[in-house]
């Protein structure tokens, strides 16, 4: 086969002889697109098996979803500095700040609902501002610079709080989150429709295909008239955002937050992301991936807890999974040839 | 193993002509392509031994392959008729006095002439193992003595002259050698000196000769090697094309010649009429930058200008400090539209008014391998040609199917990762990419690099193809048979600035601009005395 020729160019030679792209251009084949969704059908399977009595129940199988708003917020924060190359480690932090300041401010200080939940957001985008600022003007190490900004985040939320955990919320508040839609709470629906969105972004708009570019290189993004250092800035802001909103969600369906639990939650937050790598479009951070790998991750956490298993059990289930994603994730670069 | 050679050693005077070096048949593969192909070298006491070839001949190749640094595929090395193992290990290479002086010196700048010496073997004390100052300086000066370089040892070398600092490591080098002198590799070492501060150097390469050592000078620089070398070895694609030729026999035209071959003549494709100056399209001024001190350009309607040089002469910079991607100190670009400042111009604005590079890092710069070809090709305009909040298919299918139909993208497949294509593939790719956006000034940087010859034959006519009135191209190349291929005039760098212009340039003729003598003559260099002991 040969390739037409535009007649204006003088002869090109085809050099290389063209080779059926089909299996080239189709990637690994679908078993292995869905392997995580496997693995998740057979988590299921074993805590069935186990217990029969406790999981085969409609209710049990719906709270796995409505817990996994977290894990989907969290995923979904921290998926959008991933996908243009950076990290951000403060994400679970900003989550708690958010989760704690909602309460304290309606709480302890008396500050109305909307103005303690706007208050929030401002203080979850005012720390991806400070990450930008930090990583991007200064020019430190992303991964130092957010694991720092992450302590002292905790440590304010901390303060606001005077260390304990609050719960004082108006009950219209909290009887709104859970409100439940086809059985499902708002807070799941909200996490659905927030991936929907992002995907929507990332892979159907302008703003997309740049970030998506600035993941893949920053030289050749900037050399094609991208502002490398806007979109990375953006990511923070709207990664910071992202948590800040679910911030909100959670601790309107919880009732209250501790914010000297947030560091709980960077294992199963990394276990989500590196999860939707290895799902979908394998081998890239994604969010419908971030979705499966919050209801994997929410699916062990809830099985755990139903049968008694927390602490320690919880521990070995996130680091496992995390590896588990990360282990799928280089298997599967490697086969495609590096790159 | 075959002969050992006596320990003790010969006379030096007895063993002049005595083969000092020997590579065989080295073969070096980079990715299935050979960077070197069978490749031998032979070097003799007491004398001089230059390899010349263009950037990508092999020559540095080879260079690493005697240093250690790259193991060949097939070959053998014999040091003063000793088989080593290859690559050789450091420890080898002393004990055989074989010493590299490399283009960066590798001196110590806080430290003193001595010091950085003396760095290779420490003279201390018998028992207490302390370095003794007072040994180490009667060493230092007398390989200084023996090279004649009238140096305070207890200089610092952040003071020194650039000869100076070469003549310090040379004497390094020397030094780790003993009392019987070896090989000496200059390895660009005279790179950054002028001619008239390269003859101490000049005069020490004799006087080790003359003790009875060998010396291997890899330059580019063809009249230093005419001026000092015996023997010289042409490189070209990784193959001898002439081996220690006796320098008597050659002159600069004819080792041009050899460096550049005849069989990879891609044949002219300039149009066969006179290129008239045309009405000027761009005016580029005054552009400043770090290694670019003023260069000022005007380039005709549908003009191909070429611009080269020898590596680091500022002709690789110009592109990228026109275009806003590397930061510039000054000048000025005038198009038809607009001007810029270039001290301030973002690579943005710079694209807006229809400036356009075509990086050469393929890999780094120029596109990403991991996503598709369409998404390649279409980013430039990603935002111009589609809706803030969708993302037109139309248009994009559209550009792809143009590159891959105008350029013979194989396989024609415009969703394939960018990475799966072959490099030649890539880089047309890559030039499509930009040659879709609609450029008023376009560079393109090194476009055959690493390609194939047909991909080759592609990408030069698909730039030839692309001469209209309102596009201006300047192609810079250090590929001789590319510039004189399609370019109308060529513009040789030196020094940051213009050296000289070729109009419808043979590549003898830019072979022979690049390497040899610069147009501001300076007289030859005086040809030093020749033949050792």
């Amino acid at each position: 086969m040969t390739s037409r020729i535009d007649a204006s160019v003088a002869s090109p030679s085809v050099t290389t002889p063209s080779r059926a792209p089909r299996g080239a251009r189709t990637g690994p084949p679908f078993w292995q697109r869905y392997l995580l969704v496997g693995l998740w059908a057979a988590l299921i399977i074993v805590f069935v098996v186990i217990s029969p009595e406790r999981f085969l129940s409609l209710p049990v199988a719906l709270s796995v979803f409505s817990s996994a708003d977290v894990y989907v917020f969290l995923g979904l924060a921290v998926l959008l500095t991933f996908y243009v190359g950076e990290i951000d480690l403060s994400v679970p932090f900003v989550f708690g700040l958010s989760a704690t300041l909602v309460p304290s401010l309606s709480g302890l200080y008396g500050v109305p609902l909307w103005l303690s939940i706007a208050l929030a957001l401002v203080a979850s985008v005012a720390v991806g501002v400070v990450n930008a600022f930090f990583v991007l003007r200064i020019g430190v190490d992303p991964l130092v610079t957010t694991l720092g900004v992450g302590a002292v985040v905790q440590g304010l939320a901390l303060v606001v709080s005077n260390e304990m955990p609050q719960a004082g919320l108006p009950p219209a508040f909290t009887a709104f989150a859970s409100t439940r839609l086809l059985g499902l709470t708002v807070t799941f629906w909200s996490g659905l429709l927030l991936a929907v969105i992002l995907a929507y972004i990332l892979y159907r708009t302008p703003l997309g295909r740049r970030m998506t570019f600035v993941g893949a290189n920053h030289e050749v993004a900037r050399l094609s008239g991208i502002s490398v250092d806007r979109v990375r800035a953006g990511s923070y802001v709207f990664g910071s955002l992202i948590a800040g909103i679910g911030g909100v969600f959670v601790v309107a369906r919880l009732g209250g937050f501790d914010a000297s639990s947030s560091t709980s939650y960077l294992m199963p937050m990394f276990a989500t992301v590196f999860a939707s790598a290895a799902v979908i479009t394998l081998g890239r951070f994604n969010p419908f991936g971030v979705l499966i790998g919050a209801y994997f991750i929410s699916t062990g956490t809830l099985g755990l807890k139903v049968l008694g298993l927390t602490g320690w059990t919880q521990q070995v289930f996130y680091g496992g999974a995390l590896i588990l994603a990360v282990s799928m994730v280089t298997v599967v670069r490697k086969r495609s040839g590096g790159a | 193993m075959t002969s050992v050679v006596d320990a003790g050693g010969a006379p030096a005077s007895a063993a002049a002509g005595e083969e000092l070096l020997r590579l065989e048949g080295i073969t070096v593969l980079f990715g299935g392509r050979a960077a070197l192909d069978s490749a031998s070298l032979t070097v003799r006491r007491g004398e001089v031994h230059a390899i010349v070839g263009q950037n990508g001949s092999g020559k540095s190749t080879l260079i690493k392959v005697l240093a250690g640094i790259h193991t060949p595929a097939q070959g053998r090395l014999l040091v003063e008729g000793q088989h080593l193992s290859l690559p050789p290990s450091s420890h080898d290479l002393i004990r055989h006095r074989v010493s590299f002086v490399h283009q960066d010196l590798g001196l110590i700048d806080a430290l003193t002439v001595t010091d950085n010496i003396c760095i290779g073997k420490l003279e201390h004390s018998r028992f207490l193992r302390y370095i003794d100052a007072a040994r180490q300086a009667a060493s230092a000066r007398r390989v200084l003595d023996a090279l004649g370089a009238p140096l305070d040892e207890s200089t610092r070398v952040a003071t020194l002259a650039p000869a100076e600092r070469t003549m310090v490591a040379m004497a390094r080098g020397l030094l780790v050698q003993g009392d019987r002198p070896g090989l000496i590799v200059l390895d660009e070492a005279t790179r950054t000196l002028t001619e008239a501060s390269a003859e101490p150097i000049y005069a020490a390469i004799r006087s080790i000769v003359a003790a009875g050592g060998g010396v291997l000078l890899i330059s580019h620089n063809l009249e230093e090697v005419l001026a000092i070398a015996d023997r010289v070895t042409v490189l070209r694609d990784g193959r001898v094309v002439a081996a220690g030729v006796p320098v008597e026999d050659l002159d600069e035209r004819e080792i041009a010649r050899l460096m550049l071959g005849r069989d990879v003549s891609v044949g002219i494709l300039r149009s066969a009429a006179e290129p008239t100056l045309t009405e000027p399209l761009v005016k580029i001024s005054d552009v400043r930058g770090r290694r670019v001190h003023g260069v000022d350009l005007t380039l005709g309607r549908g003009e191909i200008v070429g611009i080269t040089g020898l590596e680091g002469s500022g002709f690789e910079d110009l592109p990228y400090l026109v275009s806003g991607a590397l930061a510039a100190s000054g000048g000025t670009v005038s198009l038809p539209t607009r001007r810029l400042d270039l001290d301030r111009t973002s690579v943005q604005t710079a694209l807006r008014a229809g400036v356009v590079v075509v990086p050469e890092e393929r890999h780094r710069d120029g596109i990403a391998l991991s996503e598709s070809v369409e998404a390649n090709v279409s980013l430039p305009r990603i935002s111009s040609r589609s809706r803030r909040w969708w993302l037109a298919r139309d248009w994009q299918r559209r550009e792809a199917r143009q590159v891959i139909e105008s350029l013979g993208v194989s396989p024609p497949d415009p969703q394939m990762p960018a990475g799966r294509l072959s490099g030649g593939n890539q880089q047309k790719v890559l030039v499509g990419k930009w040659l879709l956006n609609g450029p008023t000034l376009l560079f393109l940087h090194e476009p055959t690099q690493a390609v194939d010859v047909g991909a080759r034959m592609d990408i030069l006519s698909a730039i030839r193809g692309l001469t209209t009135s309102e596009v201006a191209i300047v192609l810079v190349s250090r590929e001789a048979s590319d510039l004189a291929a399609i370019c109308d005039r060529v513009l040789i760098f030196r020094d940051g600035r213009i050296d000289r212009e070729l109009v419808t340039a043979e590549p003898d003729d830019i072979i022979e601009a690049v390497y040899g003598a610069p147009r501001a003559a300076r007289g030859p260099i005086a040809t030093v005395e020749r033949g050792g002991a």
